[in-house]
């Protein structure tokens, strides 16, 4: 494959989608998991949401929300002096919010999963709520949302139908491997496609094994 | 039981993720911060695919001036160009969504111009019998019938209106198999996972494939338009090739891809 | 002043359990069939679980009154607990597991004082065995080390032995009266065991389905057995 950018992209992409969608998902996982408030239902259909919706349809949402005619997108503007649409950053939040449900949910099980008497015995003890979680519940779940996590990055890494609207598909600037891949497909470009599909699933497959090989022999 | 605080160790991760988005951008050609470097991006609709790219090659040849090409459907360049997309040109395969920019602010209507107009065929991929007109389709022979989405790609909605021409849209209606643009269209049935398409004829024109062109009385003319959407000297370089495109040597490309030129005969 | 009152209905789920007793010094059995809501009493006291109405109070703090809105944290409950099963975290050694539980104004502080406890649980021995590998005998010293190190007003028991084999039992048992006669303590037992109370209870709280019937004190010729054994048919 003559250009390697799209691979460096979806690399760099995917790695920081995941940090967010990781530590945004596993608070809220913590919160539906644990929390009793007002504001739950809501919050668990927002988290849901980027499953249900077919990605394009995600894109356009995405799209209008962080555009130039929005509030969001015009903060951005007033900050930075250009557009968020159809930048690395848009690609960025693209991924992270497809990724998102997937840590939430998977994280959420192993949480609901801790032993009660744990955390009780935790509480009896004197700890606030925080040591509770830092120091019992999280490392209790940590193969879960490990796991969780991994998901996130294989598909934040893989994500075509959001980023393509919200990022675009600009040779050289936004267009990551799987866009990359699908412009090949269309430009009747076997070879391109090909490669650039093996080298998706080997990456995602490698980020797999070593997370969940990590994960079990800490256990 | 009490609502529990977020622990503090997803805080200090957001944080982190939140200086390492800025980090991992920080080399990232923004549209603005963009060197005006003599390089244009062109937002093309998808039948324009190979005639652009050898109109690009042969305009780079002439005057310096990189082209990069983003093809899709054209409603949703459309959609993307409105909400801030950066391209230079856009270029549709229809008028209606070229007006929708220009309405929204983000094209110059003085550079407005229709530019070509489109023609589509039947095509089936190897093994398969091509139908010999578009009637034969409601006969049970052709399965799955490939097409693009009528609601924003413009070779979609030609291919629906011939086929409601013809009287045979409700006999295959559930036969049809909508690609999100007019390569994809293709690209469905090249896979076999259609029986027949209805493409663009630019796109199997200048391969050896067998097709069946569509009288143009089945459809709305395919009136493809352009306009430029960006100012200074990227909107210079983009009415450059505006020109390009309406000077012989472009109008040239675009006869040989089976594009009609405004004002002059189709072609057969 | 009472160590402990309980006057108050809690539901758990779709299981419901009005409670209503007093404790004092030395161990107060709760004795009843399965099911009749000794353990979800014993999660009220803990804070674990909100009761509906009523109220309950440790000393001279109510720590729970729905109707005045008044809920006092678990953390800020002064209670130990020992479940059936020790629940020690696997990853910590017994020292440290009982020095998480543990008041001072430091680490080093914290040590001693979860040192001090081991010993009096009789396992000092055990203070860096892995915990993984500890029988459940001495998981459960361990636990009460760790139950009481923080100088609790009430001590709770849900069934501490019952996973235990027969000498064991009697050990811990024995253990249990030694601690709460020296150190003046109230305890309350959730309890299945007729060597249980024998040994141990200074009164006993009789549970029927889904509510507290009466108390029963151990007189000076110990507790009638017998009318404990039948239930409640009189």
């Amino acid at each position: 494959m003559q250009d390697w950018y799209p691979l460096w992209l979806s690399l760099r992409v995917a790695t920081t989608a995941t940090l967010i969608a990781a530590s945004l998902g596993v608070g809220f996982a913590y919160l539906l998991a644990k929390g009793r408030f007002r504001g739950r239902g809501l919050l668990e259909a927002v988290v849901t949401l980027p499953i249900v919706l077919p990605p394009t349809v995600l894109g356009y949402y995405l799209l209008t929300t962080l555009g130039v005619n929005s509030p969001i997108g015009r903060a951005w503007e007033d900050l930075t002096g250009s557009p968020l649409v159809f930048t690395i950053p848009a690609a960025v939040i693209a991924a992270s919010v497809s990724a998102l449900p997937f840590v939430v949910r998977t994280a959420r099980a192993a949480l609901e999963e801790v032993d009660p008497r744990l955390e009780a015995v935790a509480r009896i003890a004197g700890h606030p709520e925080w040591r509770v979680a830092a120091s019992v519940t999280l490392p209790a779940a940590r193969r879960g949302i490990t796991a969780g996590i991994a998901l996130g990055f294989a598909r934040a890494l893989g994500d075509f139908g959001a980023t393509v609207m919200v990022a675009g598909n600009i040779p050289g600037r936004t267009q990551t491997l799987p866009i990359a891949v699908f412009d090949a497909v269309q430009a009747g470009d076997q070879a391109t496609a090909r490669t650039g599909s093996l080298l998706l699933a080997g990456v995602a497959v490698v980020a797999l094994l070593v997370v969940t090989q990590t994960a079990s022999r800490r256990a | 039981m009490r609502r529990p605080c977020p622990p503090p160790r997803a805080a200090i991760a957001a944080l982190i993720c939140a200086l390492s988005l800025v980090a991992g951008c920080g080399d990232d050609d923004t549209a603005t911060s963009r060197a005006d470097d003599g390089t244009i991006t062109v937002a093309a609709a998808s039948d324009l695919r190979f005639a652009f790219e050898e109109l690009g090659g042969l305009f780079t040849t002439e005057t310096g001036v990189e082209v990069t090409f983003s093809f899709g459907s054209s409603g949703q360049l459309r959609e993307q160009i409105i909400n801030g997309a950066p391209f230079d040109l856009f270029a549709a395969a229809n008028v209606e969504f070229v007006d929708a920019v220009i309405d929204a602010g983000r094209g110059d209507a003085d550079t407005r111009a229709n530019y070509a107009i489109g023609r589509i065929v039947l095509w089936s991929p190897p093994g398969v019998d091509l139908p010999t007109s578009i009637e034969e389709l409601s006969g049970p022979r052709h399965r799955r019938i490939a097409i693009a989405n009528p609601t924003h790609a413009p070779y979609g909605l030609a291919a629906e209106q011939a086929l409601q021409t013809a009287g045979v849209l409700d006999a295959v209606r559930d036969r049809l198999v909508f690609g999100e643009n007019i390569s994809d269209t293709l690209r469905i049935a090249q896979s076999g996972n259609a029986d027949v398409g209805i493409v663009a004829l630019s796109l199997v024109i200048t391969s050896d494939d067998p097709y069946v062109l569509l009288d143009e009385d089945l459809h709305e003319p395919l009136r493809q338009a352009l306009v430029v959407t960006s100012t200074g000297t990227r909107g210079d370089d983009a009415r450059r090739f505006a020109a390009f495109l309406a000077s012989p040597t472009g109008r040239e490309v675009m006869v040989r891809y089976g594009f009609a030129l405004p004002g002059e005969e189709l072609p057969v | 002043m009472t160590a402990l009152t309980v006057d108050a209905t809690i539901t758990a789920g779709t299981f419901t359990v009005t409670a209503a007793f007093e404790a004092g010094t030395g161990v107060t059995a709760l004795f009843g069939p399965s099911g009749s809501g000794k353990s979800v009493t014993l999660a009220a006291i803990a804070g674990l679980l909100r009761p509906t109405t009523g109220v309950i109070r440790i000393g001279d703090q109510t720590v729970a009154d729905p109707r005045e809105g008044v809920h006092v944290r678990t953390q800020d409950r002064r209670i130990g607990m020992v479940f059936q099963h020790a629940a020690l975290l696997p990853h910590r050694s017994p020292l440290d597991n009982v020095a998480l539980a543990a008041p001072g104004p430091s680490r080093s502080a914290r040590r001693a004082r979860a040192t001090e406890w081991l010993e009096r649980v009789g396992a000092s021995h055990l203070a860096t065995s892995p915990t993984r590998t500890l029988s459940g005998g001495e998981q459960q010293r361990i636990a009460l080390a760790r139950s009481l190190v923080a100088d609790p007003s009430v001590l709770l028991l849900d069934e501490p032995f019952s996973a235990l084999d027969g000498p064991t039992r009697i050990q811990l048992r024995d253990l249990v009266a030694a601690l709460v006669a020296d150190q003046g303590l109230t305890a309350v037992l959730v309890t299945h065991d007729l060597a249980d109370i024998t040994d141990l209870a200074d009164r006993v709280v009789r549970y029927t389905p889904g509510r507290t019937h009466d108390t029963i004190d151990a007189g000076p010729g110990g507790l009638d057995l017998h009318r404990l054994e039948r239930g409640l048919e009189e």
